[in-house]
């Protein structure tokens, strides 16, 4: 087999092993080992494309991050498990402290929570009767996972949809006033934070025409057309800011290859504008733009958040929300340490399809 | 070649997101073409434009309304107008209440007081949290630009992890958990509010200040009059605080900038999670929170939106002239 | 039916019926090239006309400035639209091509007319496999199937020379080193067979011992193929031995124009004078100082009333200043110059005669063998670059 058949499948089977692996995470509610199972599989995919280096960073940066969401709770004054529990008895109140580890030192009380973490025991706690009782933090995830990534999907997608063909356009027709609006445009579209874009859309589709819902969420399964209605708004609130910033971006990347001299090599070679705009210069011009639509995973989870509480989707956004108000702190310290995590390893994926579509970097990798 | 293609990665992105917030590729600079022989250059625009001056009006405006707020013929932010509450902006019918120009909010207070109010505290905490940010991650930055070599290498590690997590969590989880300890030492909840958020925001900020102002300061701290410095026997602090940062705070000014629009939205965004400042202190973020309700059931959108349009407003202001700015002064990340 | 449909079932001969075999494949009549920039407008190319015949190769001469890569672009019509002023006439195969719509060029280009580019590092798509730039431009110019395409281009990678041209097909340009790069545009250019080749500075991004091999090997593809050849340089020695006729480009005209002997042997133009004595021999002992041509060319903005070249020409007489001087025949057939005192005319050589008395001469071209030097710092030369 030759050396790029052979790379090749490595990256596929890495980005399978990994996009499987995600998906576990997120459809099946783990018992017990599952979690570490899940893990083992991301390591083992990180380690067959990107090599041992990289995922000694990508540890170590869980760990950090992990460690740090743990320490969050001793960061609160007094004692914490007064607003956790709320009504409750001090043996109740003690046996929580114990089995969060706030009597010990920082690094055991890590520890307990990363036994928990794995084995996916953090609790919501509740007084009731003689004990503090926990329900899995798990449990609710697992069902609130999905509806968070479904609305990070199509709001990538309808902003993905949108800005390319923009993009493409308003390069190939720079400077002229069909540029000019479209920049305008976009440079107001960046500026309009996601909540107010939420907010016009609410009024005026949903509260004045009965376009589509307020609020509220319908899964797939149930009915698909509700499904997406329930879920337009959002991922079109979403979807603003990115569609600004990815327009932008390809079109000047874009208006820079286009000047390169192997376009005018293209058109020498008789090619239609429609073939050199879509195979030859769209393809440098991509690299950018999808390491750009990773690096907003960060802003997007923010977005998602926001966007979720507004229009009440029980995502993830939503269960933080309500861990707050409900001052859950364990529960909150996985959420956060869960968003971590996922949005580590999207990074690392991110960087696989980079090196697909850049040979020049995949050589160098291959080299070094 | 680069010899962590992942690394040039996430800084080329960084660079290219910051660059998509930019100005629309400018009048004038018609696509040049390919024969270098025409000699064609763009023009470079070494004015600011009219739309600088809107923005610099708009901002002004802003200023004086938040310093003079208390002088302003208008109710204060915590009084209610019996009679008020929900009064439309502009309204002109018969059982209106004549000056309040933008209506009234949810329980009778004038909405012009809350915006203005409201503006103080946003911007108060935007302001800090930019101050934050540029102490201390412009402080790494310049010390990783000028030391390079280990020292370097820490820090970038450092404001890595940070920029690991994804930004509002990170300031949501600060702004929870700090609160409580900050109310235990500052007391007033009003201040301990502004000043949790303050912290939490500026935090955040601080890995991309950081990145930023190391690669600005990497291009000045190359330069020869640093060697010279050197050579007449300055100490590093020295060169560092009067010969180099002097050179990198013009393109820092645009980054401010531009930071601080991002800020004023996140600390909206924090309000409509819960973790903003607490009524009846006013932000544009929680008049935002107040009035939602408000906005669905269709009786007085007008609180949403008001507080929407003050943040809508002051954010392109401040984008459009961070941009002009940067466009003058910034030095490309992405060719480091 | 969609253009695409139409044009897969045709062929590039039934499109463009051969043109009498007896007229010139190329008429270029008094060709304007103008720019608008924001200083201005630059005439690149002002008025410039010659004839090509087929399988001949005609070589355009001039330094960097000269207009000589915007007149071939021109010619080929690869200009953007915007802000660019064309004039005049360009006839290939006896039909006017300058003013045809962009699809009915898409037709030529590739077909009709190839082009070779300067730098082939920059000019090859940096993310495509060298294999599918090639078969790109067959399967669209040609009714074949995908696996014929792929045949054709491993027998144009063997053609121009190739080793391992199985492999090659499969490989990026950056994994190829800096002659093979060139021989892959070249194979390019010529896969679908066009009548006409430019080959656009082809040797300059390359070292100088392939650069030879690559100008052999255009020679040989454009015998074989009895193709038409615009070799676009500014080393005279690229174009020495190879051209059948040369024209020597300045500030946006052609100022000397004649068959290669003759212009080696006669020139008549002090410009190409310039050029020919700036080229270090081998008899030259070692350390001479390389001659160099003072001063810079003007500027295509505002060109000068007169003779462009008068403000640097050790000719130079009051009337250069004044009047342009138009392009006259020499004694030989063919053979065009413009210039008021010739070299090599009793009126050239009083001319040169007068200045070095008045002293007011740009440096003398004598070479300076260890002599007091009064070749001025200036940068321009004429020749090897």
């Amino acid at each position: 087999m030759g050396d790029e058949a052979r790379h090749r499948l490595r990256v596929l089977a890495s980005v399978a092993i990994g996009l499987v692996g995600l998906v576990a995470l997120i459809v099946v509610a783990p018992t017990g080992l599952s979690v570490a199972v899940v893990a083992a599989l991301i390591a083992v995919a990180v380690v067959v494309f990107a090599g041992w280096r990289r995922l000694l960073q990508v540890v170590v940066v869980l760990v950090l991050v992990t460690f740090f969401v743990s320490v969050l709770i001793r960061l609160l004054p007094g004692d914490p498990t007064d607003a956790i529990l709320g009504f409750s008895t001090p043996e109740q109140r003690a046996d929580l402290r114990t089995e969060l580890g706030l009597d010990d030192n920082v690094f055991s009380q890590y520890w307990d929570f990363l036994n928990d973490f794995l084995r996916g025991e953090t609790n919501y706690y509740q007084s009731s009767g003689q004990r503090a009782e926990g329900t899995p933090v798990w449990d609710r995830l697992g069902s609130a996972l999905p509806v968070s990534l479904l609305l990070m999907l199509y709001a990538q997608v309808i902003a993905l949809a949108i800005s390319i063909p923009l993009g493409i356009l308003t390069a190939y027709r720079a400077g002229s006033r069909l540029d000019k609006s479209v920049n305008t445009g976009a440079f107001a579209l960046i500026a309009l934070p996601n909540f107010v874009l939420a907010y016009l859309l609410i009024y005026y589709l949903a509260v004045q025409n009965d376009f589509f819902p307020t609020q509220g969420y319908v899964p797939f399964g149930e009915n698909a057309t509700e499904h997406f209605k329930s879920l337009f708004l959002p991922a079109l609130s979403l979807s603003a800011g990115l569609i600004a910033a990815y327009m932008r971006l390809l079109r000047s990347d874009m208006i820079q290859t286009l000047q390169e001299d192997f376009i005018t090599m293209a058109r020498s070679k008789g090619l239609t504008t429609r073939r050199i705009l879509l195979r030859h210069a769209l393809r440098p011009s991509s690299f950018t733009l999808l390491t750009v639509a990773a690096i907003n995973l960060g802003a997007l989870v923010g977005g998602v958040v926001v966007i979720e509480v507004i229009f009440q989707l029980p995502g993830i956004g939503l269960l933080l929300f309500q861990a707050i108000n409900a001052k859950q702190y364990p529960a909150l310290q996985t959420m956060i340490a869960i968003i971590a995590i996922v949005y580590v390893l999207a990074n690392v994926v991110v960087d696989v399809l980079y090196s697909v579509l850049d040979p020049r970097i995949r050589h160098a990798r291959a080299a070094g | 070649m680069p010899e962590q293609p992942a690394d040039t990665l996430r800084e080329q992105a960084i660079a290219a997101d910051a660059a998509a917030t930019g100005l629309p590729v400018d009048a004038g600079l018609e696509v040049p073409i390919a024969a270098a022989e025409a000699g064609t250059e763009g023009v470079f625009k070494k004015r600011l434009g009219i739309g600088a001056w809107v923005a610099i009006a708009w901002l002004g405006l802003l200023l004086l309304l938040m310093v003079f707020a208390p002088l302003l013929p208008t109710p204060g932010p915590r009084e209610r107008v019996s009679g008020l509450a929900f009064q439309q902006p502009l309204c002109s019918a018969s059982d209106c209440i004549s000056g309040h120009p933008l209506g009234g909010d949810t329980i009778g207070r004038d909405m012009t007081a809350r915006l203005v109010y409201g503006a103080r505290n946003s911007l108060f905490i935007g302001v800090g949290a930019v101050v934050v940010g540029f102490l201390i991650g412009g402080f790494l930055g310049l010390v990783a630009g000028y030391y390079r070599g280990r020292l370097e290498s820490y820090i970038v590690g450092f404001l890595d992890v940070l920029l690991s997590v994804p930004a509002l969590i990170l300031a949501l989880s600060l702004a929870i958990f700090l609160q409580e300890r900050v109310q235990e030492i500052v007391g007033s909840n009003e201040m301990a509010g502004r000043l949790t958020l303050t912290f939490a925001l500026g935090i955040v900020a601080i890995p991309s200040i950081g990145r930023i102002t190391r690669a600005n300061t990497l291009v000045w701290a190359q330069r020869e009059f640093v060697t010279a410095a050197r050579a007449q026997g300055a100490k590093d602090s020295r060169i560092m605080f009067r010969e180099v940062l002097p050179n990198v705070v013009p393109a820092m000014a645009a980054i401010a900038l531009l930071a601080l629009a991002v800020l004023i939205i996140a600390e909206a965004a924090l309000s409509i999670l819960g973790a903003g400042i607490t009524p009846p202190a006013p932000t544009w973020g929680n008049i935002i929170v107040e009035g939602f309700d408000y906005l669905t059931n269709g009786r007085a959108p007008h609180i949403v939106f008001e507080a929407s349009g003050a943040i809508f407003l002051t954010v392109l202001a401040i984008n459009y002239l961070g941009d002009a700015i940067r466009e003058r002064f910034d030095v490309r990340e992405a060719r480091l | 039916m969609s253009p695409r449909r139409q044009r897969k079932s045709v062929t590039a001969d039934e499109r463009f019926p051969s043109a009498p075999l007896d007229g010139p494949l190329l008429e270029v009549a008094d060709v304007k090239t103008h720019f608008k920039t924001a200083r201005g407008l630059v005439r690149a190319v002002d008025g410039v006309s010659f004839s090509l015949e087929r399988g001949r190769t005609l070589g355009i001469v001039g330094e960097s400035g000269s207009g000589k890569t915007v007149l071939s672009r021109s010619i080929m019509g690869l200009l953007p639209k915007r802000n660019v002023i064309r004039e005049g006439s360009v006839r290939f195969e006896d039909r006017e091509i300058s003013d045809l719509s962009p699809h009915e060029m898409r037709q030529i280009w590739g077909s009709q007319m190839g082009m070779v580019f300067q730098d082939p590092m920059t000019s090859l798509n940096p993310v495509m496999r060298v294999g599918k730039q090639i078969t790109e431009s067959l399967l669209h110019h040609l009714d074949i199937s995908k696996s014929y395409a792929d045949e054709l281009a491993l027998a144009l990678l063997s053609s121009v020379g190739i080793p391992e041209p199985q492999r090659r097909l499969r490989e990026y340009p950056h994994q190829l080193s800096g002659g093979m790069r060139q021989r892959v545009m070249i194979a390019i250019a010529l896969a679908c067979g066009p009548k006409l080749l430019f080959a656009d500075e082809p040797t300059t991004a390359l070292d100088v011992t392939v650069q030879a091999q690559i100008l052999d090997l255009l020679q040989t593809q454009q015998r074989e193929r009895f193709m038409a050849m615009i070799l676009v340089t500014h080393d005279l020695g690229v174009v020495a031995g190879r051209a059948d006729e040369i024209a020597v480009m300045y500030a946006g005209k052609v100022v000397e124009k004649a068959p290669a002997s003759v212009l080696f042997t006669d020139m008549k133009m002090p410009y190409t004078e310039a050029l020919l004595q700036s080229i270090p021999k081998i008899s030259d002992k070692s350390h001479t100082r390389l001659r160099v041509i003072g001063g810079r060319p003007p500027s295509l903005i505002d060109p000068p009333a007169g003779c462009r070249f008068a403000a640097r020409c050790p000719y130079v007489q009051d009337k250069c200043l004044d009047e342009e001087p138009p392009l006259l025949p020499g004694s030989t057939p063919g053979h065009e110059f413009r210039c008021w005192f010739p070299v090599g005319t009793p009126e050239g050589r009083a001319a040169l005669e007068r200045n070095r008395a008045a002293g007011i001469a740009p440096p003398a071209y004598e070479p300076v063998i260890g002599d007091g030097a009064t070749a001025p710092a200036s940068t321009t030369s004429g020749g090897t670059v």
